[in-house]
């Protein structure tokens, strides 16, 4: 049975816990054709967790789709 | 932290590159010990924060027997929550609805597939069926999907070919045209197969609502097992989520299912068509393999969590009251 800590300890342990990185979908510049969207969707999604993935398409319009 | 996309199409989000996905899960997880949804114990070596809530939901929500659950961080920008799969990973039970159906024939020739319909897609958060919907489902799925078509098709047109058409005037056949040739040469198409599995077998007619159901059945109460099928379903909470085992991404999921509904008889098409899938697909209770989830619930808030305990805490009991009501429709013709 694991040991109960207070919401500090619980604070600190998560405190702790390295950072990291998850790729990120950024899209600047609202001129970039539909084409270099596509192509950026695509990068994108390679490196994105299924559930993000799954996530991720339900938001996207269908002609938008990789 | 997740500006709209101003000029952007709506679905695009600008996000922090700065957000990770152990950040936001650590947030979560914060909030919800914040929240005294679950006591914090001491973390285990190699915890994420995922694993770390995920132990803490199961501990605080346990599951009901013979189901199992895992669960994963989802993360989206700033945004995270913790995604439960509940499955109930058990050998099907079979029950023969052949007496039943007889019964419910004399009142309506539709009523016994409207009823299959409903419960097909009112168990399935729960107990889900395995009907003869299912069946036709996977005889298309398994024995005549878009290769065998392009493969009939193909086969077709060569023998077309053979017989002297000029190659240049063939073109790609319609479905009616090879399936005439097919059974020409005495092959199997996919309408022969699903003779087996006619609608009347578990869809309404397109001009039946639920309400045409429950009237047709609240005529069929002295059908033993009536009765207590119009109360569970009248108590049993709707699930949103539909199932959708032959449509899972990248080809069929294992449907998981907990009880067949067949017609019984040596060469029933249900069972066949089900054991035929578990050889494909594997045994879902004997080892890891893609099973089709009976909920997949995605805990970001307090409410969340206390609705997806709130499920586990009732399925327990209603899976044993479907199997109840299940296993006394199954025996309508023992007591008539």
């Amino acid at each position: 049975m694991d040991a109960p800590i207070s919401l500090e300890d619980l604070d600190a342990w998560l405190n702790t816990l390295n950072d990291l990185p998850h790729p990120v979908l950024t899209l600047r510049s609202p001129t970039r054709t539909l084409r270099r969207c596509q192509e950026a969707l695509g990068h994108a999604l390679q490196g994105m967790r299924l559930g993000a993935d799954e996530r991720l398409l339900r938001l996207l319009p269908p002609p938008l789709l990789p | 932290m997740v500006p709209g996309a101003g000029g952007l199409l709506p679905p695009f989000l600008i996000t922090s590159p700065k957000v990770s996905g152990v950040h936001a899960m650590a947030e979560l997880t914060r909030h919800l010990a914040q929240c005294g949804q679950f006591q914090p114990t001491a973390p285990r070596e190699g915890d994420d924060p995922a694993t770390y809530l995920f132990r803490h939901f199961i501990r605080a929500c346990p599951l009901p027997e013979g189901t199992r659950a895992w669960g994963g961080a989802e993360v989206w920008g700033s945004e995270a929550s913790l995604r439960v799969c509940v499955v109930a990973p058990e050998p099907p039970v079979a029950h023969d609805f052949s007496v039943l159906k007889a019964a419910l024939d004399r009142r309506s020739p539709h009523l016994f597939g409207a009823l299959v319909a409903e419960l097909a897609e009112r168990l399935a958060p729960y107990a889900p069926l395995f009907t003869a919907g299912d069946t036709a489902a996977a005889v298309t799925l398994v024995h005549f999907d878009d290769d065998w078509h392009n493969d009939a098709a193909n086969a077709f047109m060569e023998s077309l070919e053979e017989a002297g058409h000029n190659p240049a005037e063939i073109d790609y056949p319609e479905c009616e045209e090879v399936y005439a040739w097919l059974r020409e040469q005495g092959e199997p198409t996919p309408e022969d197969a699903l003779e087996r599995c006619p609608r009347e077998l578990y869809a309404a007619p397109r001009d039946w609502t639920q309400g045409t159901l429950f009237r047709g059945l609240e005529g069929c109460r002295d059908v033993p097992g009536i009765p207590e099928l119009l109360e569970l379903l009248v108590r049993l909470p709707v699930m949103p989520m539909k199932r959708d085992w032959a449509d899972w991404e990248g080809g069929p999921t294992h449907p998981c299912a907990s009880h067949l509904i067949t017609l019984g008889g040596a060469d029933d098409p249900v069972t066949e068509m089900h054991d035929e899938l578990v050889r494909l697909l594997g045994h879902a209770y004997e080892e890891q393999c893609d099973l089709e989830p009976l909920h997949v619930a995605g805990i970001d808030s307090a409410a969340a969590w206390q609705e997806t305990g709130g499920y586990l805490a009732g399925l327990g009991a209603r899976r044993g009251e479907i199997a109840r009501v299940l296993a006394a429709l199954g025996r309508v013709g023992e007591r008539e």
